[in-house]
Parts: C-alpha cells; sequence; structure tokens
C-alpha cells in the first residue's frame, strides 16, 4: 500500500475503534458511577488534584517571572544604549538578560515543584542541560559548514549501510532525521542522526569502546539504546532487544 | 495577558477536575485490572492524569467516549509500565480480566470494519496505544512520547512495528491487496 493510502486507512480504522472503544467504556462508566459501593480514593484525590495545582502555581509564577524579565529589559536596555557605551552595551544586555533569566528561573526554585519535577519529560531538563554547550555550537565545524540534506530535509547516511540492513523509511522529524532500517538477521533499528556539536548526555549510559572509539549504551527493558558523536552529527539508535546489532552499526559508522 | 493566563488556568482546571472527577473509578479499575494493586492502581492513575494535564488540548468534548477511550489509553499504558517496573511478566494477567472491549457488541456495519477492530484487538497493547494516539488522536511522535513518558525513538519503534502489523494482517486475512 502506498504510505498515504495506507495512513489514511489506519486513521479510519483507529479513529472508528476508538469510537466504538469509547461507547464501551462510556457504559462501564455509568455502571460505576451508580455503583455507591465503591471505596472513597482521598489519597489518590490528593495526590492528583495536589501535584496539577503545584504545577500551576509554578506556571503561573513562571510567567509573572517573564513578565518581570521583559519589563527588567524594556527598563535596562534604553538605558544601556543612552549611554553609548559602543561595545559594552553587548555586555550591559546580556547581563540583562540573565538577570531577566534569574528572576524568571527563581519561580522553578518553589519547594512545590520538588515533587512535580521528577513527572516533568525528560526532554525539558535537557533543555536546560542543553544551555552551556550553545556556545561550543556556535564554534563548531559543523555549524559554519552545515550537512548537506535530501529533498525531504533528511540528512544523508555519510556511511554505507551493512549489506543486512534496508532503510524502510527515513523522515525528519524537527531537528532529527529519522531512519527505520530492517535487519535480515536481527532486530530492526531505528536510527536518528542530528547535525550539532553537542555531545550525548551520557548520564546513567554504560560507555563501550568500539575500535578505539567510545560510544555509550543502555540496556532499558524496552529497549536497548546506544549513542555517539561523530563529525558534527548526533547519533543515538534503538532497536528492541540486540545490543549487539547497535554495536555492529555503530563500527560501520565509525570505520566510515 | 494575566487576564488571559488566568482565564486559561481556571478553565483548564474546571476542565482537569471534572475529567478526573467522572474518569476516576473507571481508569482506577482499568488500571487494577493490569496491577492487581489498589495501591499501585491508584499510583498509575495519578501518574496518568498527570500526563493527561499535559495534553488537555487533545480533548474536545469531555463527555464523549473518545474522551473515555483517550483517559484509559493512558492510563492503561502508565499501568502497563509500572508492571514492567515491578518485573511482574504480562502472563500473569487473567485472560478473564483483560480489557473486556468486544467488538461484537456493537452493529458494525461493514465488514472490513470488524475485521480490521478484530485485527487491532489482537495486537499488542503497548503497539495498540501509540497507534491509537498517532492515528485516532493525531498526535505526532514528540507529543505521544510525553503522554506516555517513552522515547520519541521508541514510538518511532512501537509505530512502525504496529503499522506493520497491521498491514500484514490486513493482507493476510485478504481485506486489501499486497
Amino acid at each position: 500500500m502506498p504510505n498515504q493510502n495506507s495512513d489514511d486507512l489506519f486513521r479510519q480504522i483507529a479513529s472508528d475503534y476508538v469510537d466504538a472503544w469509547g461507547k464501551s467504556l462510556q457504559e462501564e462508566q455509568k455502571e460505576l458511577e451508580q455503583d455507591s459501593a465503591l471505596a472513597l480514593h482521598p489519597r489518590m484525590d490528593r495526590k492528583v488534584l495536589g501535584q496539577v495545582a503545584a504545577r500551576k502555581r509554578r506556571r503561573t509564577a513562571g510567567a509573572l517571572g517573564a513578565v518581570a524579565a521583559c519589563l527588567a529589559l524594556a527598563i535596562l536596555l534604553p538605558r544601556a544604549s543612552n549611554m553609548g557605551m559602543g561595545s559594552t552595551s553587548q555586555y550591559a544586555a546580556s547581563s540583562t538578560e540573565q538577570k531577566a533569566a534569574e528572576i524568571a528561573r527563581v519561580p522553578e526554585a518553589l519547594p512545590d515543584d520538588q515533587a512535580f519535577a521528577l513527572a516533568e519529560p525528560e526532554e525539558d531538563r535537557l533543555d536546560a542541560q542543553a544551555l552551556p554547550e550553545s556556545t561550543l555550537e556556535k564554534e563548531s565545524p559543523a555549524e559554519s559548514a552545515p550537512l548537506p540534506e535530501q529533498g525531504n530535509g533528511v540528512i544523508p547516511l555519510p556511511f554505507t549501510l551493512p549489506e543486512h540492513l534496508t532503510i524502510l523509511s527515513a523522515e525528519r522529524e524537527g531537528e532529527k532525521s529519522v531512519y527505520h532500517l530492517e535487519s535480515s538477521s536481527s532486530d530492526p533499528i531505528v536510527l536518528t542522526l542530528e547535525s550539532t556539536s553537542r555531545f550525548p548526555d551520557t548520564e546513567g549510559l554504560t560507555p563501550v569502546d568500539i575500535d578505539g572509539q567510545t560510544v555509550y549504551t543502555a540496556s532499558r527493558p524496552e529497549e536497548q539504546f546506544l549513542t555517539f558523536q561523530k563529525d558534527g552529527i548526533l547519533y543515538e539508535m534503538t532497536c528492541p532487544s540486540d545490543l549487539e546489532a547497535l554495536i555492529a552499526l555503530s563500527r560501520a559508522i565509525l570505520q566510515a | 495577558m494575566l487576564f488571559l493566563l488566568t482565564f486559561s488556568s481556571a478553565e483548564e482546571r474546571d476542565l482537569f477536575e471534572y475529567l478526573y472527577q467522572k474518569y476516576k473509578k473507571l481508569c482506577l479499575k482499568k488500571a487494577y485490572e493490569i496491577l492487581q494493586d489498589y495501591s499501585l492502581a491508584e499510583d498509575a492513575v495519578s501518574e496518568a492524569y498527570l500526563r493527561v494535564y499535559k495534553n488537555l488540548h487533545k480533548i474536545e468534548d469531555p463527555d464523549s467516549g473518545r474522551t473515555a477511550a483517550f483517559l484509559v489509553t493512558i492510563t492503561r499504558n502508565a499501568a502497563l509500565t509500572m508492571l514492567s517496573r515491578e518485573q511482574k511478566p504480562l502472563e500473569e494477567l487473567d485472560e478473564g480480566q483483560e480489557d473486556s472491549f468486544a467488538l461484537v457488541d456493537f452493529a458494525l456495519s461493514r465488514e472490513f470494519v470488524r475485521g480490521a477492530y478484530r485485527l487491532l484487538d489482537q495486537m499488542d497493547e503497548e503497539l495498540r496505544h501509540v497507534f491509537l494516539l498517532k492515528f485516532a488522536y493525531d498526535m505526532g511522535n514528540k507529543e505521544i512520547a510525553r503522554a506516555l513518558n517513552i522515547s520519541q525513538n521508541l514510538v518511532g519503534v512501537r509505530l512502525h512495528r504496529a503499522k506493520k502489523k497491521l498491514a500484514d494482517l490486513l493482507v493476510k486475512e485478504g481485506f486489501v491487496g499486497a
């Protein structure tokens, strides 16, 4: 089936399925509502509503912080430029921005958020970790000479794919190029390439030496994960269970 | 701006509390079916509602069956994740306590649709969750990753496997040509 047609078909099937399943669930839910014998759940109520209230407070405080930051910028920037400081005005502006950012960050230190922070998506935390490296990116060779991209914006593979692997699909997701690879001898692999000088966050990962170069791996209940950086590209790959398959593919990339 | 923020917050809060009060028993039942432990089931529902809170924009009609299905999908996924953390194999589940959704109870007009439903029911539940969020709720991979608390790569893997599985089954059972 062509991709577009199959996606339309999947959409129709999924939508009809959810509608029918939803009706069944509504009936079940009505029966539950009538069943007064069910116990109340004060602990769950406190947990859910309390955590959401804490998040709400944080978001409101964050928004107020952002407003305060904008006001600070609006007040301080004209002053800096009026003083005719030339190149130092740049410093003043960045210093102001830092202060503004600090103001905006203060609400995040509220004790209420600590429990909720555990439920925050990982990418939110990663964003914060990536900040100090933005300076490095400006000076990296990858930044000055961006990699060529294919027509659909996907970064072409800068290595020869091993014979047992074939590309099922390749698509662009944000900054990442995602390749779905099928293997004739092992697990299917999802390989992502991101053009960046950023190195992988190796916390919690296990270093593995491949021909004198280090890659980082993790064995998780649902997937095997491997990541490394080479020539301005951050590689990440996952497969359901066969870490050796990932190591073999990374060897092919590193030797290219 | 602050007025808009406050208004939006109040709307969100009301919607969230409504969803919680309306569906918490249903979600708790569905989580318990998987975890067989009320305390763990409560934790799964708590986790699920936090994920729902981040995806409130996906809720169009809080009283619709689609919303109920969305909440149960997120809840069951949270429970399955907790179960895998507890390292209780899925095989321990009593067959009779699996989701009681029976397709034949509905007067579906086309054999094809009935067949497709049956095939979806056969699919591994974690694959089905990703498939439904993608195609029934039109969520992007990043949104699904956040809703299910898994990596985008894993979303891609599951989605690919779900599509391939369903496509293979549709061809195998003669619903569509190869």
